[in-house]
């Protein structure tokens, strides 16, 4: 596995977070191609999962700041994604997180979006990234909300009008 | 890794960049692209630019903008295999006002040797709608004889094969 030049890893407590690598198709097929994707744009066919594999690493190159793959510290299984997007015509960058099935429940997610609140505001000037969440999953926004993210006007991307939630600056602090 | 520069005196292949979008969007919404997988808007569209542009990183092969030598962007050219594709392709798209000045062929043709050069022997194949006469032409002018026994994802598509060597 390769890291690329242009993606920058780096840890939390629990997890490490990297670029995507032509090996992590696999397990992100299984849970794109999963019922449980179905908030976060599945489920889906293996070749889109490629592709959205492929533009998360491009993404890197064309905007400077993305996605990151997070696997644990420990044995290196595959927990999930999270980062920034911001594909072409949205007004500014998305902070997104997915944990995979096994995953959820260990405070895992709130980990790791805690230290990319950090990292992205230190390193990318993202200070007060939105999030675009479903209404209706509500253990998301629920934890979106115990981070001190409020609900905002509605933001305008290609599809339309989405429900947005705001992050707050993020505390001082390590990325741990 | 990004896409590696390769020039000729008719064309060069470039890394894209963000700027290239637009022109990607007024391809994808003319008659020209009829033949090809659109994208439904702009977030659909950056996934398949963005993703041209990490498949370098991921699997050393990718796309290239075309360019012109005073600098225009002309389309794009690739030499890609995502999953379900059988085998790997070179890919070509020309926007509007650029055909009829060789300028696909000797794009097509940057990327092939290209292609043949990083994994020679490797087999490469075009992937082409049967009624797409301008590429099927193309293809043929390249060299690529069609293989009707290929397995091919579309069925309402020609497969050309391409020299390896």
């Amino acid at each position: 596995m390769t890291p690329h030049d242009f993606i920058p890893s780096f840890d939390t407590k629990r997890i490490h977070l990297r670029g995507g690598v032509a090996e992590d198709l696999d397990v992100l097929d299984t849970f794109f191609s999963s019922p449980e994707s179905r908030y976060v744009g599945g489920p889906r066919p293996r070749s889109e999962t490629w592709d959205a594999l492929c533009a998360g690493v491009g993404h890197w190159a064309l905007r400077g700041f993305g996605l990151w793959i997070l696997t644990d510290r420990n044995e290196g299984k595959t927990l999930g994604i999270a980062g920034l997007q911001q594909p072409e015509g949205w007004p500014e960058p998305e902070l997104i997180w997915v944990m995979f099935g096994d995953y959820t429940g260990q405070g895992l997610a709130t980990e790791a979006v805690q230290g990319i609140r950090r990292f992205v505001a230190r390193e990318h000037g993202v200070k007060t990234p939105i999030s675009l969440l479903y209404p209706e999953y509500k253990k998301v926004v629920d934890m979106a909300e115990k981070m001190g993210a409020r609900r905002v006007k509605d933001v305008l991307i290609p599809d339309g009008p989405v429900p947005a939630w705001r992050f707050p600056e993020p505390d001082e602090g390590s990325d741990a | 890794m990004i896409a590696p520069r390769l020039s000729s005196d008719t064309v060069t292949l470039r890394p894209h960049r963000m700027e290239d979008m637009e022109a990607f969007w007024t391809f994808f919404r003319s008659p020209r692209a009829v033949y090809m997988d659109v994208p439904d808007n702009r977030t659909h569209l950056w996934y398949g630019f963005a993703s041209e542009v990490g498949s370098w990183a991921l699997c050393g092969q990718g796309g290239w903008a075309v360019e012109t030598p005073d600098g225009r962007l002309a389309g794009q050219v690739a030499v890609t295999q995502p999953p379900h594709f059988p085998e790997r392709e070179l890919g070509w798209m020309l926007f509007d006002g650029f055909e009829g000045r060789g300028l696909g062929f000797a794009a097509a043709t940057l990327a092939r040797d290209w292609a043949v050069q990083d994994r020679p022997g490797a087999p490469l194949v075009s992937y082409i709608h049967r009624d797409n006469a301008r590429s099927i032409a193309l293809a043929e002018r390249l060299g690529a004889t069609a293989d009707t026994s290929a397995e091919r994802h579309d069925a309402e598509d020609l497969v050309y094969r391409h020299r390896t060597h």
